[in-house]
């Protein structure tokens, strides 16, 4: 019977709705996890789904606000908090509540413009073979030693370097910059991106580097050894939260609202951690590879209005770190 | 073209409609400019400025010595072509590539550092302004070699010559007989030094430690993390505005030029020592660059992560299938390629001819691909419209450059006489002018389909399936942290660079047996 009802379930939602959405992301959700589950979705509505990528989450960002007037895209996914709180400013998203949002394991991730989907945490990253002694707290990272070792990414070119920077206020506070003027003379280098860093440590010049904690696990799987491994320092995890969101104006609206709800889905959820890198939303059954990733003990907050005011803190950052 | 002389106009029009129209269109869109933006990065502006004339000029000094040695001196062939052929492939390296490249010769355990700390030198040079200024010059001293240098093998000889029996000793030839000859050229590859520097950003960021940024850096931050685009769009117009200055006044234009069969000095003494360091500062971080895609995961040395490249299932990250890779990214390059031969043929004959077009010609230098990308997004331009257009753009001022420094070499006593001959427009052009520049028209011609073919920002913003190139395949495997892939990837598109190169190399080394 529960079958028949769903048959009918799915059969009336393919008459009712058009069959084709378009999907704006960034270029690893199309390579890596949307292989997986677009298909699944297609066939769930028997719809056609156009995923488009046009470089990181940021660039996706840009061009739906350069296409404002006149959206292609019905659904973005991969927009964090940060980014989702600029795209709230520029008016171009539709408030949607999913009807398994009950699924959510985590009842803060909620937001009303954007369905969480994924969440990973930065962390720093060493090499073991070269650091004996490795930091563990915010304060350690100031430490004589590691002077020289440490290398960042820029937050004004970067988004993991961003949300390094967001970390060290949730830290501190408003004294962030006290923190910044003594880390920097840690710092080796400011990259303009994960890549360059990551490169740094590889060809050894470096041996510390902002990364994500979930690094360990990622070789663990790829490579069968960990030479790098994350750490989350003891003041506590910054979290960076991935949301999918319905774009203003779409037409094909319900479509849209469908695939939010698949993205709480088994079917999506159970794919993330080894695609996506992050941690899944819903209760799941984590991979072998995710034992290699730190524990979290506590999540900070930062205020949403830090995310209003980043022109200033970069600006700050940027004098006393560059200098200019 | 002699008599319908308003044909210069039609680069001047494809740079309006391919640039001022859709950068004024995304200034009407983001609501005009905001002038407080200007000294909020004053500091960062001036830096700009003179980290890109520093890094000119000393490329000018490193490069001039190689163009003189290339073109004017009896050198080996074979080693003047494998000088060549090297020296022409930094300027289209991938910067992760080349970031690579310094990072593992100049960094802990690179070869430079032990043989600098052997020779009593123990400063760390990575992470300096030193390392800022050494990346700039690796990129494009390639310039000089190609631009002057190519130039310089057209001086006639018999100027020299008569200079020498006018009792002028070798310095004298070079100030007073050569150098007028070559200062267009010069100041053409110093331009577009300055253009290149003056916009860097990886290079600066990567080698110059914590303490550098540029303009261009900031225009990537208000576009890409602050959505600011009213204040992208104020430095972006302003960077333009300052290069485009720049340019206007540094040119400088000599009506004749007398070309030739030039003559071939002994190899200099001192060239020994040049050869031997431009082998240290450019060709030892490239060789690193090459071998960076058989560098492991965790610092092993193999053919790994080719192995994993070619096992990997590469169609997942390029959104299609290999062929259509493949198929776009031959004819994307090849279109804008002719294109922008076109236009910069035109171009450079008026600029010869004394119209003065070097201030526009090189402004899609100037803005950077992402910039203009977003503007046609906003215009709606269809993707393959836009990248054609897109490519052809940022190949347009070295294209131009090359090009304009050929004809300027030409022969007009040649010309008129050929024109007496009764030779037509075409025959003019096919006979005698471009066989004579056919050097310079390759050179211009590999630079643009690899510059093309190795576009990252402006592609990746604007494709859409079934469109997929190369770099895209680049980009897509590095953000999904396939980084043993992507390098192995960079290292091939290098080779294919080389083997372009080695190509026009061995064109040259045919026809100069057959003479």
């Amino acid at each position: 019977m529960k079958k028949v009802l769903i048959l009918i379930f799915v059969l009336v939602i393919i008459l009712i709705f058009s069959n084709e959405i378009t999907i704006y992301t960034y270029d690893s959700f199309v390579s890596g996890i949307g292989q997986k589950v677009i298909p699944i979705f297609e066939k769930m509505y028997g719809c056609k789904v156009n995923l488009l990528s046009f470089g990181d989450a940021g660039a996706v960002l840009s061009r739906l606000i350069l296409e404002k007037q006149e959206p292609k895209a019905d659904v973005v996914i991969g927009l964090d908090q940060a980014l989702l709180e600029k795209a709230i400013d520029y008016d171009i998203l539709e408030k949607y509540t999913p009807i398994n949002i009950n699924l959510l394991k985590y009842k803060e991730l909620y937001n009303e413009y954007g369905t969480p989907y994924d969440y990973g945490s930065i962390a720093i990253v060493y090499n073991k073979e070269v650091v004996k002694n490795p930091p563990k707290s915010f304060e350690d990272l100031l430490k004589p030693e590691y002077k020289g070792k440490i290398v960042v990414e820029d937050p004004r070119t970067s988004s993991t370097g961003l949300s390094f920077l967001l970390w060290t206020i949730a830290v501190y506070k408003e004294k962030y910059l006290d923190f910044w003027k003594k880390f920097k003379n840690n710092i080796l280098s400011i990259t303009p991106g994960w890549d360059e860093a990551f490169e740094m440590l590889e060809s050894g010049e470096a041996d510390i580097m902002v990364s994500y904690a979930t690094d360990g696990a990622y070789s663990f799987y790829y490579y069968n050894s960990i030479k790098y491994v994350p750490i989350i320092l003891s003041e506590g995890a910054f979290v960076q939260v991935e949301y999918a969101s319905i774009i203003k104006n779409t037409k094909n609206k319900e479509l849209a609202k469908r695939f939010l709800e698949f993205l709480l889905m088994d079917f999506f959820q159970k794919e993330v951690p080894l695609n996506q890198w992050m941690f899944p939303v819903t209760n799941v059954e984590l991979p072998e590879a995710f034992k290699y990733v730190p524990e979290i003990d506590k999540i900070l907050e930062i205020d949403a209005s830090i995310y209003e005011d980043l022109e200033r803190i970069l600006k700050e950052w940027a004098k006393v770190v560059i200098g200019g | 073209m002699g008599k319908s002389s308003y044909w210069w106009i039609i680069p001047i029009i494809f740079i309006v409609l391919g640039v001022f129209y859709p950068l004024f269109n995304l200034l009407v869109f983001s609501g005009g400019i905001n002038f407080n933006v200007l000294s909020e990065n004053k500091n960062i502006i001036i830096f700009t400025i003179k980290q890109a004339f520093i890094s000119s000029f000393l490329t000018m000094i490193f490069g001039l010595p190689g163009a003189y040695l290339v073109a004017r001196t009896r050198m080996n062939k074979f080693f003047k072509s494998i000088f060549r052929v090297l020296s022409s492939v930094p300027f289209v390296l991938p910067g992760i590539t080349v970031s690579m490249g310094f990072l593992l010769a100049f960094g802990k355990n690179g070869l430079l550092t032990n043989l600098l700390s052997f020779f009593g030198y123990k400063e760390r040079i990575l992470f300096t302004f030193t390392a800022v200024i050494l990346g700039h010059v690796f990129y494009n001293f390639p310039l000089f070699i190609r631009i002057v240098g190519e130039t310089w093998e057209k001086i006639d000889g018999s100027i020299i010559e008569a200079g020498k029996i006018d009792g002028a000793n070798n310095l004298k030839i070079l100030f007073l007989l050569e150098l007028p000859n070559l200062l267009p050229s010069i100041l053409k590859a110093f331009s577009l030094t300055y253009v290149y520097t003056f916009t860097s950003f990886s290079i600066v960021l990567i080698l110059g430690g914590i303490k550098y940024s540029t303009i261009e850096v900031s225009i990537y931050m208000y576009t890409r993390i602050l959505f600011d685009f009213k204040s992208a769009l104020t430095l972006a117009i302003f960077q333009m505005l300052l290069i485009s200055i720049f340019a206007y006044f540094v040119n400088f234009r000599k009506q004749d030029f007398q070309s030739g069969k030039t003559i071939k000095e002994k190899f200099p003494m001192w060239g020994f020592i040049y050869l031997i360091l431009v082998i240290l500062f450019v060709f030892v971080p490239l060789s690193y660059s090459l071998f960076s895609g058989f560098l492991t995961y965790g610092g092993g040395f193999g053919l790994d992560n080719f192995k994993r490249l070619y096992s990997l299932k590469l169609s997942q990250f390029i959104g299609t299938d290999i062929k259509s890779l493949i198929y776009y990214s031959l004819l994307l390059p090849a279109i804008s390629t002719f294109i922008v031969i076109f236009l910069s043929t035109i171009a450079s004959y008026y600029s010869v001819k004394g119209k003065r077009l070097d201030y526009i010609l090189i402004i899609p230098a100037a803005v950077s691909p992402v910039t203009i990308a977003f503007s046609y997004i906003l215009m709606r331009f269809s993707p393959l419209n836009s990248l054609i257009l897109i490519y052809s753009l940022i190949s347009l001022p070295i294209v131009y450059s090359f090009i304009e420094s050929g004809w300027r070499t030409l022969n007009h006593e040649l010309e008129e006489a050929a024109l007496l001959d009764g030779a037509n427009f075409w025959k003019l052009n096919m006979k005698i002018r471009f066989p004579l520049i056919k050097y310079h028209l390759f050179t211009a011609a590999v630079y643009a389909f690899t510059i093309v073919l190795g576009e990252m920002s402006a592609t990746i913003t604007i494709s859409e399936p079934p469109i997929s190139t190369f770099s895209i395949a680049i980009y897509r495997l590095l953000s999904s942290r396939r980084i043993p892939e992507a390098r192995a990837l960079n290292t091939i598109y290098s080779f294919i660079v080389f083997l372009l190169f080695g190509f026009i190399e061995y064109l040259r080394n045919l026809n100069e047996k057959r003479i």
